[in-house]
């Protein structure tokens, strides 16, 4: 099997070009080589270790990843994604239910047979658990070695595979002199070194700085486009599930309790659960605003309306028109919030103030119409 | 024909090396194998025996609760099955090597047991068979410990090697009872306890080099 057909050098050179682009593309290319566009089913997955205290680690879960997607999965501790993760390569046995790749029920497989599916089945660690004893070049060939390629052959391919995670000039060094990042595409290439369909990631940066986590996502979306493998990733971290993924699914305790395309979830966020992943990207009312806020006009002070305008993503494909906005509240300030594009739709909060006396509510509320205006109450004058 | 004081030595140490070193390589090859065999039919372990895995950890135990030389005459109808006698340098080398084998065994399962759960179920996903588990990432992690280990085993063969006198090994122990303590020799006794200073010192620092040297932690 042509394992170097996928990794050309004008595949790599084109890696290496895609720039700090960070967000998904609108459109995604269709992938044409499959009839079937499920390419991992979850079926009524239950999980329960038993002890001390039997505790239930998923329950029921049914869901499909698509052929050549990201695809997320969120939860707090112990919400059972780890758990769930590792089902697919069989690291844990479901109590009941069943995974299946490609309509094969992976719960069945002989040892042997499970062995060799688990070569197409790339995985990366949150510790990246790297062999201590062997160097960046036998960390990336050892998968091959034990699967009997032959020595030229093996380094060939951890060649490309350097070259892909940009690690070339570390290949004789020790894992324990090499950066968390540089450890991590480490973890990456040993991964894809089978040239695996499926990739997992095990909060694969949930040990990394902020600047290398978005490098090692953006590796991760290159990977993606490039190879069309399908990446099914656990994070509690809502904002590589913004960067990175095209779907997600919420786990609370064991259960699915919120599932889609990332921007609906971001933009209407239903479950707890996710409102409590999402919190730390809200931008919340100031505490400087709060403290001047009141619920009614003094009558004696000039005073403005603090609204909120929320955009939860559902018709803002063009943008809203600041002169429009402005032909209802001339006088309209921006105070705080931001948007993001998601998924090619525009989602968040921004704080505005317009005065009290000439504001037309539903005027603005009929200009933002399916985006909600709410108004938080009254300030004094000089907000 | 009779022995200069030197030529006594020279013999002794001969003994001792033979003890040691034969025993040494018999208790370590042993003692790793078992200590794999303890390690990987644990419960939860790459091969689970839970049962086999309780009665080879109380027959472990049990002979590392015997002291040494109540184990060298216990062991008389064994060594006399195994090499023919129960006199000499070989006739100790049997006992010696038995007693350490549970000894290293213990260390090196300690040892095993280190290496992080989380390399064990990479190398499960990145699709590695049991075996290879065991050789690449089990034995590879740990061997600065397994070659720590060793150099606390050679320590320890020579420190006992002086009681296989006892069946008649000879060896620098023997030599330091029968010249120094017997006789009243006391410079005799001083020597050899210099010799086995130095021969300490060497198998420490030798060890402690070894195992820096494959250590990339």
């Amino acid at each position: 099997m042509g394992l170097q057909s996928v990794f050309r050098k004008s595949n790599v050179v084109l890696l290496s070009e895609v720039g700090a682009r960070f967000r998904k593309p609108l459109h995604r290319a269709a992938v044409d080589t499959d009839p079937s566009p499920v390419h991992i089913r979850f079926e009524h997955l239950h999980k329960r270790y038993s002890g001390i205290g039997d505790t239930v680690a998923l329950k029921d879960i049914s869901f499909d990843v698509h052929r050549s997607d990201i695809f997320g999965i969120i939860g707090r501790s112990g919400a059972g994604k780890s758990t769930l993760l590792r089902s697919v390569n069989m690291l844990e046995k479901p109590t009941s239910g069943r995974v299946s790749i490609d309509g094969i029920d992976i719960g069945t497989l002989s040892e042997e047979v499970l062995v060799a599916r688990r070569r197409r089945i790339g995985m990366i660690f949150q510790h990246f658990n790297l062999l201590s004893a062997k160097t960046v070049r036998d960390n990336i060939g050892l998968p091959l070695k034990v699967a009997g390629a032959d020595s030229n052959a093996v380094r060939r391919r951890v060649d490309e595979l350097l070259e892909m995670v940009h690690l070339t000039e570390k290949a004789d060094v020790y894992p324990a002199n090499l950066s968390g990042g540089q450890k991590q595409r480490v973890g990456i290439a040993r991964a894809l070194v089978h040239n695996p369909e499926i990739l997992l990631c095990d909060e694969a940066t949930s040990a990394l700085d902020p600047e290398t986590t978005l490098s090692i996502l953006e590796l991760l979306r290159e990977i993606n486009e490039k190879l069309k493998i399908t990446i099914v990733l656990i994070t509690h971290d809502m904002s590589v599930i913004r960067a990175v993924c095209h779907k997600v699914v919420v786990l609370d305790q064991g259960e699915i309790v919120e599932q889609g395309d990332v921007w609906t979830v971001f933009g209407n966020p239903v479950a707890e659960a996710t409102r409590a992943l999402l919190s730390p990207l809200k931008r919340d009312l100031p505490d400087d605003l709060k403290c001047k806020l009141t619920d009614d006009i003094t009558p004696d002070y000039p005073a403005r309306a603090l609204l909120s305008l929320t955009f939860s993503g559902e018709d803002q494909s063009d943008g809203l028109s600041l002169a429009n906005l402005l032909s209802v509240a001339p006088d309209m300030r921006l105070l705080h919030g931001g948007l993001d594009r998601i998924q090619g739709h525009s989602q968040g909060t921004l704080l505005v103030s317009a005065p009290a006396e000439t504001l037309d509510t539903p005027a603005l509320q009929s200009l933002c119409s399916a985006n909600r205006v709410k108004v938080l109450g009254y300030v004094p004058d000089d907000v | 024909m009779s022995l200069t004081m030197f030529d006594r030595y020279v013999r002794a140490l001969n003994e001792t090396l033979l003890m040691v070193g034969v025993s040494s390589v018999i208790a370590i090859t042993c003692g790793l194998l078992l200590a794999v065999t303890l390690v990987v039919t644990a419960p939860g372990g790459l091969y689970p025996k839970p049962t086999f895995n309780k009665g080879l950890s109380i027959i472990v135990n049990m002979f590392r609760s015997v002291p040494f030389i109540i184990l060298l005459v216990a062991l008389i109808p064994f060594t006399r099955f195994v090499v023919g006698t129960t006199l000499g340098t070989w006739a100790a080398i049997v006992p010696l090597s038995i007693n350490l084998i549970p000894f290293y065994a213990r260390i090196v399962q300690v040892s095993l047991l280190e290496v992080d759960k989380g390399l064990i179920e990479a190398a499960h996903a990145m699709g590695l068979k049991r075996r290879h588990i065991i050789w690449h990432v089990l034995l590879a992690e740990s061997l600065p410990a397994i070659i720590g280990g060793m150099t606390v085993c050679v320590v320890v063969m020579i420190g006992s090697s002086a009681m296989a006198g006892a069946v008649g090994a000879g060896g620098l122990g023997d030599l330091a009872i029968r010249y120094g303590y017997e006789r009243y020799e006391t410079k005799v006794l001083f020597d050899i306890i210099i010799i086995l200073i130095v021969m300490v010192t060497i198998v420490q620092f030798t060890g402690e080099k070894l195992a820096r040297l494959v250590d990339h932690r």
